[in-house]
């Protein structure tokens, strides 16, 4: 039999065909571990614990009750006028606020550190800081602070991927492996975009817990500055080096 | 008027100096104590010389006698 003879048998109309077949299969993401979600909380947590710690020294002046995420603090004799610099000086967030039945100044205050728990389902405690009266409070919830952190709350996929890290140390995600001749051409996947957006959560949480030094450092400052007019003396502020400076003077 | 001044450094991590001027004997401890209250924590003092000084007063009496 010749080569020619091939013809007879039909192979030149031989095409190879390979065969696809894609898998559906789940891709797990670490990038963020339990530990790193713990780690996250403990900070934050201790981040407005410093704060409310250093605050409590005028807020324990005053009736202070808890609304939702926020305070809602009464200053009914009007015995801190620099509430609105003290406050702001430790990164928080504060607006004056009128409610019924509430003599001298109301002011409600929120801090990011909340909205950033609540993104792992945490509510902080107040009560630990603060002595909290448990009165109700009639207040419109319009007046509250609704942006405290809402650009992650309102990413409800991220707030879904760091309740699964927390539940299960890992973010799973579908994704399709494709196979050739069942070799294994590779898996697609949104894993990078996943990876990318948990990546920038977590360095914003870090900048965030970083700035905190700096947010009682300048309410500190304010602290003082406000204590010292109250006794009499002139101040003046100015930043030197890394360290804050007050000078106070009084002429007796 | 005698001049009384107080400067304070507030470090980032929270750590506080103070220094005063023109107190005399205990005052300026008495005085920062205020100051400082509940805000600073765990305190440490270096005496200068002035705190070992006596506060003299000029108190100005004048008795009228009615004879």
């Amino acid at each position: 039999m010749s080569c020619e003879d091939d013809d007879d048998y039909g192979w030149d109309d031989y095409v190879y065909e390979p065969i696809i077949t894609v898998q559906n299969i789940k891709v797990s993401i670490n990038t963020i571990s339990k530990n790193d979600v713990k780690t996250i909380e403990e900070a934050l947590t201790l981040c407005l614990d410093m704060k409310l710690d250093k605050l409590n020294v005028i807020l324990k002046n005053m009736n202070v009750y808890n609304v939702g995420d926020c305070l809602i603090v009464n200053d009914r004799y009007r015995i801190s006028p620099n509430l609105i610099d003290i406050v702001n000086g430790f990164g928080m967030k504060i607006k004056p606020i009128k409610i019924e039945g509430m003599r001298g100044n109301t002011y409600i205050i929120g801090d990011i550190v909340t909205g950033l728990l609540k993104i792992s389902g945490v509510s902080y405690d107040y009560t630990k800081n603060l002595s909290i009266l448990q009165q109700a409070v009639n207040i419109d919830n319009k007046q509250l602070f609704s942006d405290l952190s809402n650009r992650y709350l309102s990413d409800l996929e991220l707030v879904s991927f760091i309740r699964e890290i927390k539940r299960e140390g890992f973010v799973s995600i579908d994704g399709k492996e494709t196979f050739v001749d069942n070799e294994s051409q590779g898996v697609e996947s949104d894993r990078y975009r996943v990876e990318e957006k948990l990546q920038k959560f977590l360095s914003d949480i870090r900048r965030e817990t970083c700035q905190i030094k700096k947010h009682v450092q300048n309410g500190t400052i304010e602290l003082l500055a406000d204590r010292a007019k109250k006794m009499g003396y002139t101040v003046q502020k100015k930043q030197v080096d890394k360290q804050i400076q007050l000078v106070l003077v009084r002429n007796d | 008027m005698e001049e009384k001044k107080i400067t304070i450094d507030v470090f980032e991590d929270g750590q506080i100096h103070a220094t005063t001027d023109g107190f005399v004997g205990t005052e300026c401890v008495t005085e920062l104590d205020r100051l400082m209250k509940d805000i600073a924590r765990n305190v440490t003092r270096k005496k200068k010389n002035e705190y070992f000084q006596e506060k003299i007063s000029n108190d100005t009496k004048v008795k009228v006698k009615n004879d």
